[in-house]
């Protein structure tokens, strides 16, 4: 969730800071070293390791063609991961904020079913519902398709652990808009569609941007659901994450690493916009709050 | 209903009618059986207290929600029956009370909103998009302000935008829903003259819903008083004030002093509750319908102890208790005051120059 509070609030709590200097000075080196030693280290250990070998054997993990076709798979799972959770998190967000309807509560809670299910749950449901032995197993057999240890079984899994990511960060921005712009636009004559992308898509669009980046880092992390249902088919059933564990497990280092590396820059990439994104929706905030001219007198 | 004389030229445009509107949430009923006639052209406040039916009035008008479904239930605009047509259909103008400027457009796109998603056939050209706002813009005073966001207006600017807004598409009808309401208490003065000059310009048919008496007393050609789902009383504002209909009109318009009494014969009623049996009365008397005496003059009058005086104001404010134990507060002009000063504590005798009777029902 993005943190709204206003940043005023910080110059206060300067001002009524009571501490000694040296305990100032024991927490904040306790908070970076902690952050040396558990991330940033490791971080750049990912580099170290991907290059120990030199670039031209960097380059060659990450073109030879079981790497390629990782990197393919994990792009189409995403591409079809993400734009499908955005429209279940606009229609879920918009059902939520907009409509009562009997089972509301529940769907709420459904929605952060993904967060709570370990991922090897999510990943296992899908064998039991659409393995051999499943659920639709024999079905899917007699026509020809496969589900699990195939390709739609990664996106389907992928979809799981990533669908709440939008709608959590929609419904709460939705509720508090409210819908009265969009009786406004109803009454002026917008249809339906004109009030969608005149009115409510603007409305929402950092939001929906935050939550789309936040989904996208994760089907190109997910492990754990897909690792299940993938079967570790090299070149055919392979994410990025699972080809660098089977690098991993093969000693093959810094071919891993290379990859990993590739991830690590994704989830930089990541950070990096979705500060800029924050910064963006907290001075659109502030700047709602403040810019509020005196009333002017009407003259006649 | 008022009955219209066979003399009187026969006015062929009605504005809006509404019959036989029932409106239920589950198990709650908002609306019980409303029958009103809007004039065309007059400007119609609907009052009444908080959860009585003004706002789902006004939302069913402009096509918000829909009336239950009744063999009689009919809404008429200009004589045309619309009970189900889409807000879009109505041609209404709508001003709420939080404004619900579209936050992410400038002024000038919140006005022309209305005309740009008119379909191609009948949008407007961009110039005289342009033209057409402008023009609005000066009508609420703002034209400086056209590239600003809603963010950076203040209350009072932002509902003028709201109803430049509504004006836009050249409603048949404007409806306003607590319009002043989240604005403070000065500014809210300002509009609501504004509003009311506005309207003797344009001539629109216009309905405003408050929950302020005063508001409407000032703004309204007529008000209907609304109270539990149901309309207590339609009427000018002096017939309102002046002539209430109901125990709850006089009581919701002004402030007001209540007796209990009994019928005696005809008209007559005796004050308290020791006189003859008799059919239950409530005497009504505005605060400044009550006369002070410090000696008794032979009138009928009541006994009281003035318990405090506020003479900080346009009128002395005294409130007195009864030797029945009953507060009854009375209110005169200063110059009156200055003829009788009276004090905390003192002795006085308290008569009615102007009273309401209702009457209690036997019916239980």
């Amino acid at each position: 969730m993005v943190d709204r509070s206003p940043v005023r609030e910080n110059a206060l709590s300067v001002a009524v800071q009571t501490e000694p200097v040296w305990v100032r000075r024991a927490v904040i080196a306790t908070a970076l070293v902690f952050l040396a030693v558990v991330l940033v280290v490791p971080l750049g250990a990912v580099f170290v390791e991907a290059f120990r070998k030199g670039v031209g054997l960097y380059w060659k993990s990450i073109t030879e063609p079981a790497a390629l076709s990782a990197i393919r798979l994990t792009l189409i799972a995403t591409a079809i991961a993400v734009p499908v959770n955005a429209i279940f998190g606009l229609a879920a967000s918009w059902a939520i904020a907009r409509f009562d309807f009997a089972g509301k509560s529940l769907l709420l809670t459904l929605i952060d079913l993904p967060f709570a299910v370990s991922p090897v749950i999510s990943g296992l449901i899908y064998v039991l519902l659409f393995g051999a032995q499943g659920w639709f197993g024999p079905w899917l057999t007699s026509h020809n398709m496969r589900v699990i240890f195939a390709v739609p079984g990664i996106v389907l899994a992928t979809i799981f652990v990533t669908f709440p990511f939008i709608a959590r960060e929609l419904i709460p921005l939705m509720q508090e808009q409210g819908s009265e712009e969009e009786q406004a636009a109803i009454i002026l004559g917008a249809n339906g569609w004109q009030t969608f992308w005149r009115v409510t898509l603007p409305k929402i669009k950092w939001g929906l941007l935050y939550g789309l980046i936040l989904c996208n880092a994760r089907a190109i992390g997910e492990f754990g659901a897909v690792s299940v249902v993938s079967g570790h088919i090299r070149g055919r059933t392979n994410t990025m994450p699972l080809h660098v564990e089977i690098l991993y497990n093969e000693y093959n280092f810094a071919a891993s690493f290379a990859v990993a590396s590739l991830l690590t820059l994704f989830a930089l990439f990541t950070i990096a916009a979705k500060n800029g994104l924050e910064w963006r929706l907290r001075r659109e905030h502030a700047r709602a709050l403040e810019e509020r001219p005196t009333e002017d007198v009407l003259g006649h | 209903m008022p009955v219209r004389s066979k003399s009187a030229p026969r006015r062929t445009s009605l504005g809006i009618e509404l019959r036989s509107i029932n409106k239920t949430f589950g198990t709650y009923s908002a609306l019980r059986d409303v029958n009103l006639d809007i004039k065309d052209g007059e400007l119609m406040a609907l009052l009444g207290p908080s959860g009585s039916g003004k706002t789902t009035l006004l939302r069913i008008i402009a096509g918000l929600e829909f009336p239950d479904a009744g063999p009689s239930a009919a809404i008429l605009f200009n004589g045309e029956q619309i009970d189900f047509a889409k807000p879009a259909q109505r041609q209404v103008g709508f001003v709420f009370q939080h404004y619900a400027l579209f936050r992410t457009m400038s002024v000038f796109e919140n006005v022309a909103f209305g005309l740009r998603v008119r379909p191609k056939k009948l949008r407007p050209s961009e110039n005289a998009i342009r033209e057409k706002v402008t023009e609005l813009l000066q009508l609420i005073q703002l034209e400086g302000l056209a590239n600003r966001y809603p963010s950076q207006l203040s209350g009072g600017q932002r509902q003028r935008v709201a109803l430049a807004r509504a004006l836009a598409i050249e409603p048949k009808i404007l409806l306003l829903d607590e319009p002043f309401g989240a604005l403070d208490a000065k500014v809210r003065q300002g509009l609501r003259r504004w509003l009311r000059k506005l309207h003797d310009e344009i001539h629109i048919t216009s309905v405003l819903v408050t929950h302020d008496q005063e508001e409407a007393l000032e703004v309204a050609d007529r008000i209907v008083v609304m109270n539990q789902a149901r309309i207590e009383q339609v009427g000018t504002p002096d017939e309102v004030f002046h002539k209430p209909a109901s125990p709850f009109v006089m009581d919701f318009l002004g402030n007001v002093n209540l007796f209990h009494g009994r019928r005696l014969q005809g008209e007559q009623v005796a004050l308290g509750k020791s006189a003859e049996d008799g059919q239950a009365a409530k005497i009504f008397v505005r605060p400044h319908d009550l006369d002070l005496d410090v000696e008794d003059k032979g009138k009928p009058a009541i006994r009281a102890a003035v318990q405090r005086v506020q003479t900080a104001g346009a009128l002395v404010k005294i409130e007195v208790l009864t030797d029945a134990g009953e507060t009854v507060n009375v209110e005169m002009p200063h110059e009156r005051f200055r003829l009788t000063p009276v004090k905390k504590d003192d002795v006085v005798f308290v008569s009615l120059r102007d009273v309401r009777v209702f009457f209690e029902d036997y019916s239980i």
